[in-house]
C-alpha cells in the first residue's frame, strides 16, 4: 500500500473494518475475505474451487482479449490509453481524477478511451464492456489493491461511505446491516459475506445471472432486493460507492473474474 | 342450549384456525412477511439466523399488542434493529399484520 | 364582491362534501371522486419524482401508481383510490427515510477497539 497517498481518514476506515472482522472471524485470514462468503463456509468453498478449475467465464476472457486488441478505425487501440498498455492495472481502479473531480472506474476509462479515438461508447449494461474489463482484470490477477484517496477526493469517498451505511428501500436495509452487522450469519441458506473483499473479484459470473456482470449490476440487484429503485450503472453514486468499497479492500489480492452464487 | 354453545365455540375455533393459517401463509411468503429469511420457525426448511428463533411467543409477548407493535415497526424499541418496519413502510397491510400476529402468537 | 366570495365558498365546499358522502354513485359524485383520486395520483407522482432526485425512491411507489392508473381506467374508482393512497404514503415514507438516514448513518460505522478508546 502506498500509505501517504491514502488520506488519514480513509486509511482509518479501512483499518477499523479490518480490525472489526479480525475480531468477528478470528480464524479467517484477512486475505481470505477476498473469497467472500466462501471464506466463511468450507463446504461451499470446496465446490467453488472445483468450479474455478473449469470456470464458465473463460470464453468471455478470450472474447475480451480479442476486443481489447481490435484496432479502432483511426488505427489506435485501448493499449495506447492506459499505463503499461492496460495490462495488470485494474488494482488501481477506480481512481480519482483531480481534473474532473470524478471517480473513474475501469468501465468509464474504457469508454473515455473510445471517445478520445472517435468511437462510440459501449453500453454499460452490454456484453462487450464486461468482456473487456474481464480480460483486464484477468491480466491483473494476483496484484494487490492500491487505491489512493488524494486531496480533493474526500467528498467522493465520503459519499460512497455514506451510501454504504445508509438504509434504503421499503425493507430498510443498509449494505452494512447485512455485510457488517449480520456478516457470517445465514440468510436462509446463504452465509452473508463480510464488507472487506467485496470489490476484489469483478466482473463476476453469478450463477443466478448465468453470465458475467460488473459490480454495478450487483449494486442494482442489491438495491432492488431491498425494495429501492436501482440507480444507473456508472452513475456518480455507484462510482463513489465502488470507490469506497475498493479502498476498503486495499492490500487484498485481486482475484477477478470469479464465480459467485 | 348446550348444543348451541358447542356449535358457537366450534365456529369460533374454525375462524381462528383460518386466520392462523392465513397468517402462516403470509409469514412463509417470500414477497410478504418472508420471516424465514431471518427467523427459525417450526416446520421451516432452511430458515435464516439473523433474527431470534420464533419460539414461546405467547410467553415472550403476553400482550398481543406488544407483538403487533414489534412487527409494525421494530425500530421503535431498537433503532438499529435489522427487522423491516412492516407497518410503517406499508410492506404488509394492517389486515395482513393482524393475521400474521395471530399466527406468530401461536408459536 | 360578495357574490364572488359566495361562489368561491360553494366551489370549495361542493366537491369536498360530495367526496365525503357515503354514497358516491350519483354521476356528479362519481366525477368529483375521480377528480380527487386524480389529485392523489398526481401528488404521489410528484413525491415519487422528489424521492428519485434524492436517489431514494422505492419500487413499490411506481408499482402502486401504475396500479392506480390501471384501476382508474377500468372504472374501479375505489381500488384506484386505495392504490393511489398507498403510493403516496410510500413516497412520503421514502423521503422521510432519506432525511432520517442523512442524520444517523454514522451510527453504523464499526465499533472497534480504536474507536472505542476515545472518550
Amino acid at each position: 500500500m502506498s500509505g501517504d497517498a491514502v488520506s488519514g481518514d480513509a486509511r482509518q476506515d479501512r483499518d477499523d473494518l479490518v480490525a472489526f472482522f479480525a475480531k468477528r472471524f478470528p480464524d479467517v485470514e484477512f486475505s481470505d475475505h477476498a473469497n467472500g462468503a466462501y471464506a466463511l463456509d468450507e463446504a461451499k468453498a470446496r465446490q467453488w474451487r472445483e468450479i474455478e478449475d473449469f470456470p464458465p467465464y473463460e470464453p468471455m476472457i478470450d472474447e475480451g482479449e480479442r476486443l481489447f486488441n481490435t484496432a479502432f478505425s483511426n488505427g489506435s487501440g485501448y493499449a495506447a490509453c492506459f499505463e503499461h498498455e492496460g495490462i495488470g492495472i485494474k488494482q488501481r481502479y477506480p481512481r480519482f481524477d483531480p481534473d474532473t473531480r470524478q471517480v473513474v472506474t475501469l468501465e468509464l476509462a474504457v469508454n473515455h478511451c473510445r471517445e478520445l479515438n472517435g468511437e462510440s461508447p459501449l453500453s454499460y449494461t452490454g456484453e462487450a464492456i464486461t468482456a473487456i474489463t474481464a480480460y483486464m482484470a484477468f491480466t491483473s490477477r494476483g496484484q494487490k489493491f492500491d487505491i489512493s484517496v488524494p486531496e480533493g477526493a474526500e467528498s467522493a469517498f465520503n459519499q460512497g461511505k455514506q451510501f454504504y451505511y445508509s438504509r434504503r428501500g421499503q425493507l430498510n436495509f443498509a449494505c452494512s446491516n447485512c455485510h457488517l452487522d449480520a456478516a457470517g450469519l445465514r440468510l436462509r441458506a446463504e452465509i452473508l459475506s463480510a464488507t472487506i473483499g467485496h470489490a476484489t473479484h469483478w466482473p463476476a459470473y453469478r450463477f443466478k445471472w448465468q453470465e458475467l456482470g460488473g459490480i454495478h449490476r450487483r449494486f442494482a440487484e442489491c438495491n432492488e432486493q431491498v425494495g429501492a429503485v436501482a440507480l444507473d450503472h456508472q452513475s456518480e453514486a455507484y462510482r463513489n460507492l465502488e470507490y469506497f468499497m475498493t479502498v476498503m479492500n486495499n492490500g487484498m489480492t485481486l482475484n477477478g473474474p470469479s464465480t459467485r452464487k | 342450549m348446550v348444543l348451541l354453545a358447542a356449535s358457537v365455540h366450534e365456529s369460533g375455533f374454525a375462524q381462528t384456525e383460518g386466520r392462523v393459517q392465513k397468517g402462516r401463509e403470509i409469514a412463509f411468503d417470500r414477497n410478504k412477511g418472508n420471516c424465514l429469511a431471518c427467523h427459525w420457525v417450526k416446520g421451516a426448511e432452511l430458515p435464516g439466523e439473523v433474527g431470534p428463533p420464533l419460539v414461546a411467543m405467547g410467553v415472550r409477548f403476553p400482550e398481543r399488542a406488544a407483538l403487533r407493535d414489534q412487527i409494525w415497526d421494530a425500530s421503535r424499541r431498537n433503532p438499529e434493529t435489522l427487522m423491516p418496519p412492516y407497518g410503517r413502510h406499508g410492506i404488509l397491510t394492517e389486515l395482513e399484520i393482524d393475521l400474521l400476529v395471530d399466527f406468530v402468537h401461536t408459536l | 364582491m360578495r357574490m364572488a366570495w359566495l361562489l368561491l365558498i360553494l366551489a370549495c365546499a361542493g366537491p369536498m362534501e360530495i367526496s365525503g358522502s357515503a354514497d358516491a354513485r350519483t354521476p356528479e359524485a362519481h366525477v368529483a371522486h375521480n377528480e380527487s383520486v386524480q389529485t392523489v395520483i398526481q401528488t404521489a407522482r410528484q413525491k415519487f419524482q422528489q424521492a428519485l432526485k434524492l436517489d431514494y425512491a422505492w419500487r413499490v411507489t411506481a408499482d402502486l401508481i401504475s396500479e392506480a392508473e390501471k384501476r382508474m381506467a377500468a372504472g374501479d374508482t375505489q381500488g384506484a383510490h386505495d392504490a393511489a393512497t398507498r403510493a403516496l404514503l410510500s413516497a412520503e415514507a421514502s423521503i422521510l427515510q432519506a432525511e432520517h438516514e442523512s442524520r444517523v448513518w454514522r451510527e453504523r460505522l464499526p465499533k472497534t477497539a480504536t474507536s472505542n478508546v476515545k472518550k
